[in-house]
Formats: C-alpha cells, sequence, structure tokens
C-alpha cells in the first residue's frame, strides 16, 4: 500500500534519507546514483522529477545527520552560538561574582566602622551626662554585638575567599574553552 | 545647676540620637547586603551558572542570612529598644525640668 503511494506521489524522501544515514555509517562515499536502484520503474516516467528531488534531498540530509551522529554535532551553526553563549555567560557570572565581592567588603568595612563608634559612642556615655547604671548594661550588650559583628566579619572573609576560588576556576574553563 | 541639667539631659537626648543613626544605619546596609547576596544568588541560578559551584554559592548565602537577621535582631531588641527607652525617660526628665510637664 505504502510503495503504490510512493509511486503515485513520488515521494522517496525516506528512502533517501534511510540510504544517506546507511552509507555514512558505513563510512562509504556518497552514491547518488542509489537513487536508480531505489526508484521504481514506473517512476521514470511518472512523476520522476518529484521522485529525483525528494531522494535526492533527503539522501543528503540523511548522510548529514549520520556525520553528525557519528561525532555527537546536532547543528553545526547552533554549536558555535551555544559555545560563544557559553562563553558570554561565563564572562557575566564572572562580573557578577565582582561585583557582588565589591558589596561584601563594602559590609564588611562597614561593620568594622559602626562597630568602633559604638565603642567610642558608649566610652563617651559617662561624659555625656549618663549614670553608671544606664552605662553597664549597654557595655555588655555591647560584647555579645561585637562578637556577633566578628562572626559576620570571619564568614565574610570566607565568602570572600571562596567567591575568589570560584572566580578562578570559570576563569580557567573560560580559558580552556578558548583553546579549544 | 538647672542649666547644666538641662544641658546634661540635652546631651544625653544627643547621644541616643547619634547612636540610633549609627545603629539603624548598620541594621539597613544588613537588610541589603543581605537582598543582595539573595538575588545575586537567585540571577547566577537562572543564568545557568555551574552546576557544580551553585552549590557552595547557595550554602554560603543561607549562612549569610542567618548570621545577617541574629544581628539585625539583636541589634533591634537589644541595642535600639534599650536606647529608645533610655530616650524617652530623657525626653520626660528634659520636659519636666523645663517646665512643659
Amino acid at each position: 500500500m505504502a510503495d503504490i503511494y510512493k509511486v503515485y506521489s513520488g515521494d522517496y524522501s525516506k528512502d533517501g534519507y534511510d540510504q544517506g544515514i546507511d552509507d555514512r555509517k558505513e563510512n562509504r562515499p556518497k552514491n547518488k546514483f542509489k537513487f536508480f536502484k531505489a526508484v521504481n520503474p514506473i517512476n521514470y516516467v511518472w512523476a520522476f522529477n518529484n521522485s529525483y528531488d525528494s531522494f535526492m534531498k533527503n539522501y543528503d540530509k540523511g548522510y548529514l545527520d549520520g556525520q553528525r551522529v557519528k561525532h555527537q554535532i546536532y547543528s553545526s551553526s547552533n554549536q558555535t552560538k551555544g559555545a560563544s553563549m557559553q562563553k558570554d555567560s561565563y564572562a557575566n557570572h564572572i562580573s557578577m561574582l565582582e561585583n557582588f565581592k565589591e558589596s561584601l567588603q563594602g559590609l564588611k568595612r562597614e561593620i568594622k566602622l559602626v562597630k568602633e563608634q559604638y565603642k567610642r559612642q558608649i566610652d563617651a556615655m559617662e561624659s555625656a551626662g549618663f549614670m553608671e547604671e544606664t552605662v553597664a548594661p549597654l557595655r555588655n550588650k555591647y560584647q555579645t554585638f561585637s562578637s556577633k559583628i566578628d562572626k559576620i566579619d570571619k564568614h565574610l572573609a570566607q565568602h570572600d575567599q571562596k567567591i575568589e576560588i570560584q572566580k578562578e576556576a570559570l576563569n580557567a574553563i573560560r580559558a580552556t574553552a578558548r583553546i579549544n | 545647676m538647672e542649666n547644666n541639667n538641662t544641658q546634661s539631659l540635652a546631651n544625653q537626648l544627643g547621644w541616643c540620637r547619634t547612636s540610633k543613626d549609627y545603629l539603624i544605619g548598620l541594621s539597613n546596609k544588613l537588610h541589603s547586603v543581605s537582598s543582595e547576596y539573595q538575588s545575586t544568588v537567585d540571577d547566577l541560578r537562572n543564568r545557568g551558572y555551574m552546576a557544580d559551584l551553585l552549590p557552595q554559592i547557595e550554602e554560603m548565602n543561607r549562612e549569610f542570612q542567618e548570621l545577617s537577621s541574629d544581628l539585625i535582631g539583636h541589634i533591634e531588641k537589644e541595642h535600639l529598644a534599650y536606647i529608645e527607652k533610655q530616650s524617652v525617660g530623657i525626653r520626660g526628665a528634659l520636659e519636666k525640668v523645663m517646665g512643659m510637664k
């Protein structure tokens, strides 16, 4: 039934495609004369142009797809775009990390500054006229405040280091991508 | 004597105001860096950041959010609340000395 339709329509696209894939799989050079083996003799006189064109176009497509499968390349143009997008993304990611690192460094400076300012404020409480019973609780609270600040400061330093390591990893990947 | 007292109360009120400004400034900065931390992690995730590296950044973010909200809570509950309580007392005393009460 399928053959009758093929002969009637002159659609040899499937035959062409399969033949192209097979030839590439077997590492055979392109051989379009295979059309003459595949085609039903009726199509020499009926729908010949369509039969020939559909076979040839799809033979090429099958041969190319066979090549892509063999080399695991699914589209040469997309591959190029994909690679450059990835490189751009790495560049963007590195720049995002750099900006973010600056923010963390800004916070690091700020917490140190406020810690010192607040310490000076508490030291100046008595000269501002506060009674010792008001100053003492705040001195105790400051101890906790100060240790929390130190804890954040320590973590920020660790985060800074980790971000730097991630940046180096991304730079190394970018460099490898450029070489390849 | 009354003038000295008024001046001293005014100094104390000024002290409260300055200290509050420092602490509120720090608290705001912590809020802003916390939200920047979160949005950087979200952006990296959405922009296909390397799957091998992302968990470490996410963990750092969780750690920072925890530390930051702990410090913000401490500033608000312990320091700002204490200073505010002092301010209210000083303001009341000042109004009394100045004959406003």
